[in-house]
């Protein structure tokens, strides 16, 4: 769509207020999401680690690989 | 394939990481392979490969709609899920810079990937995922030729995996054991880099480099960095790193355990540097050494296959290889992640639709080519003057102009015309993996010590203790360097012979030792026909090679960009198919502006 002058540089504008707007709210967004979701899960689990039993080193650090599943290639996780 | 149905085409696809790229199998042949950096021209672009697959497609002569399947390198929901969110919230309220960037990262493309697939590709088939290391042991064992093989990937990091241990036979091959993040040898290397200065995911082989100026004086503060257990497996002390939450990859910590403080990038290279590069290079091959062992014990096969960004440390490969602990060894060309999309596609050939082994992948030349026809009608589009030689003519004189002999006979050759000269040399399919292998070089002439510091400092525009490889036709390596094999790919170092140190000294590290690549013609004609000139003319099957840029540059795709390069540079011929580039005869034609041109590229 082609918009005349001096229609076109207020379009423009406004797509650069919309994107700061956007880049704003995400901001605010994923700050309250750090609060809310992954600050509360992380005190819970800190205060479980508190009764926790520490382990002891292992003898070694290589770990088990489950074998594929049929059809997991499909899959993203 | 069944007689009567079309060819099962399968399309590779690593990126979002760092080091996108592309790789099309048909009928389980690798068909074409390439980077994504060589025709954006950003280096270590890690967008999706648009334009490489757009080359793959049109070098096989077929659509997006003759895909049956794109298959992406790791399994993004479940490094997102799995690792990437718990490890905030393990962290919590640290990280919160580094989250903010990560999950504008994750929430705007890496959560879309088969949607972006689709859109950016025009493509409507079937999306697959393989794990990240398994795409980094299927590229080496499937590629391999090996009927069996230990397998062994280090890296940096995949979704959960740092590096992993598995056993192929057949067109069957599994993962046993893996270590996890944030315990990584790829992270330890990157870390270090971070901390001498470099940049990371990039300069880590400059350490590599750098090392053999230094001694191991810090082994001790490396055992506090690094728990390495007799079985391989390993544990990073996470209180000197901080890349799982921050922004930086190691703080004041290692400052303090090293008694300095981090290097500023292109400050000055103290021995204290060099001898942390060295103590960090030890540590490596002590750990990879103990893994290869371990591997050998649990998945015994006298072949072992190597993958992953730690793969590409030619100088702990060849200490695997010289401890006899496996009779071969196959280390595919582009170890680091974008080798990825060769083995996504690997993985599923075999795994998906059960295909048959292909043969050993032989050579790296699997990118996209330009005839003679389009790169005279570039040259004569440039106005730039050239001159067409046929194949044998054209290897006589190269090779007499690395020899150092006079190609212009009479009163207007100049002073500077004589001695060896600096070939800018542009032929054939452009390589798969990071280093150029003979159709983007620059070459050289191995005997002339000065031609280390002019390539480094006038041509590459970098660093002077940076070295050179050597490429020596394959049927005379053991006449030059403690190798009795192969060395396709510039994977393996070796020593040169202590007889040959001083005839080929442009191409011996400090240490004696050359990362060497050889040459056969059956790999690539024209260069070893090349390689094989020189020898007739000097007694001396060795030349320099290395990568046709200038520091940060992406390697050269295209004849326009090979004229750009050369025309910045110090080189003094160019050679694009049969064309022979005079620079004597050129500088008229050409305006050039080198501080312009060099500004472009980010130093690497
Ligand atoms: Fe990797």
């Amino acid at each position: 769509m082609k918009i005349p002058p001096p229609f076109n540089w207020l379009w423009s504008a406004w797509k650069i207020f919309g994107a700061a707007v956007g880049k704003a709210m995400s901001k605010v967004i994923l700050t309250i999401l750090w609060i809310a979701g992954f600050g509360l899960y992380a005190i819970i689990l800190k205060i479980m680690r508190l009764f926790a039993k520490k382990s002891r080193a292992p003898d070694t650090y290589w770990i088990d690989v489950p074998p594929p599943q049929p059809g997991d290639l499909h899959r993203q996780f | 394939m069944i007689p009567g149905s079309r060819p099962r085409n399968i399309l590779g696809v690593s990126c979002y990481y760092h080091d996108s790229a592309t790789c099309l199998l048909r009928e389980g042949e690798i068909v074409f392979a390439a980077h994504e950096e060589r025709y954006t021209r950003k280096k270590h672009d890690e967008s999706l490969p648009v334009n490489a697959v757009e080359h793959a497609l049109r070098h096989a002569g077929i659509a997006i709609g003759d895909v049956d399947a794109v298959c992406f390198y790791e399994k993004p929901l479940l490094k997102f899920l799995d690792r990437i969110v718990p490890t905030y919230i393990e962290h919590w309220p640290r990280g919160f810079l580094s989250y903010h960037s990560a999950m504008h990262e994750w929430m705007q493309k890496k959560l879309w990937i088969p949607q972006n697939i689709r859109k950016e590709l025009g493509y409507e088939g079937p999306v697959l995922f393989t794990s990240h290391h398994e795409s980094h042991a299927a590229s080496a064992y499937y590629a391999s030729g090996f009927p069996d093989s230990t397998v062994v990937t280090a890296d940096g990091v995949g979704e959960w995996a740092t590096a992993a241990i598995g056993y192929g036979k057949g067109t069957d091959l599994k993962l046993v054991k893996e270590i996890h993040f944030p315990h990584s040898l790829g992270l330890l290397y990157s870390a270090l880099t971070y901390y001498l200065g470099f940049k990371v995911n990039s300069a880590e082989y400059k350490v590599m480099g750098l090392a053999p100026y230094g001694e191991p004086k810090y082994i001790k503060e490396m055992r506090e960095l690094i728990e390495i257990r007799d079985d391989g497996s390993f544990r990073l002390n996470m209180r000197y790193f901080s890349f799982e939450h921050g922004l930086r990859m190691t703080g004041p910590e290692i400052e303090r355990l090293f008694g300095q403080p981090t290097r500023k990038p292109e400050g000055p290279l103290l021995q204290f540097h060099k001898d942390v590069a060295r103590s960090l290079q030890e540590i490596t091959e002590e750990a990879m050494l103990k893994i290869v062992g371990y591997a050998r014990q649990i998945c015994p096969s006298d072949n072992l296959c190597l993958a992953g960004g730690v793969a590409l440390n030619c100088v702990s490969n060849g200490k695997i290889l010289r401890s006899g602990l496996f009779k071969e060894i196959f280390i595919q060309p582009a170890a680091g992640d974008a080798g990825g999309a060769l083995g996504a596609a690997l993985a599923v050939w075999h795994r998906e639709y059960g295909g048959a082994r292909l043969p050993k992948m032989e050579h790296a030349f699997l990118g996209n080519a330009y005839t003679q026809e389009e790169i005279e009608a570039y040259l004569k589009e440039q106005g730039l003057p050239y001159e067409k030689l046929d194949d044998e003519a054209l290897m006589e004189t190269v090779a007499g102009l690395l020899a150092g002999e006079c190609p212009v006979q009479g009163p207007e050759t100049s002073k500077e015309e004589t001695g060896s000269r600096i070939i800018g040399w542009f032929q054939g399919r452009m390589e798969y993996g990071p280093r150029s292998l003979g159709n983007r070089s620059i070459l050289a002439d191995a005997r002339n010590k000065e031609n280390w510091r002019k390539v480094n400092l006038k041509i590459k525009f970098r660093e002077s203790f940076r070295p050179f490889a050597p490429t020596i036709l394959e049927e005379r390596v053991s006449e030059y360097f403690a190798l009795d094999r192969e060395s396709p790919y510039m994977l393996l170092v070796a020593n040169t012979l202590a007889h040959r140190r001083s005839e080929i000294p442009a191409v011996t590290h400090v240490d004696g030792s050359a990362r060497v690549q050889t040459i056969r013609r059956d790999q690539n004609r024209r260069y070893y026909d090349l390689v094989k000139a020189f020898e007739r003319k000097t007694g001396c099957p060795v030349i320099i090679n290395t990568s046709f840029n200038v520091r940060g540059e992406p390697i050269v795709e295209s004849p326009k960009d090979a004229v750009n390069c050369f025309l910045h540079t110090q080189m003094d011929y160019l050679v694009m198919g049969n064309c022979l580039i005079s620079k004597a005869k050129m500088m008229g034609a050409a305006k050039v502006d080198t501080e312009t041109y060099l500004k472009k590229f980010r130093l690497d």
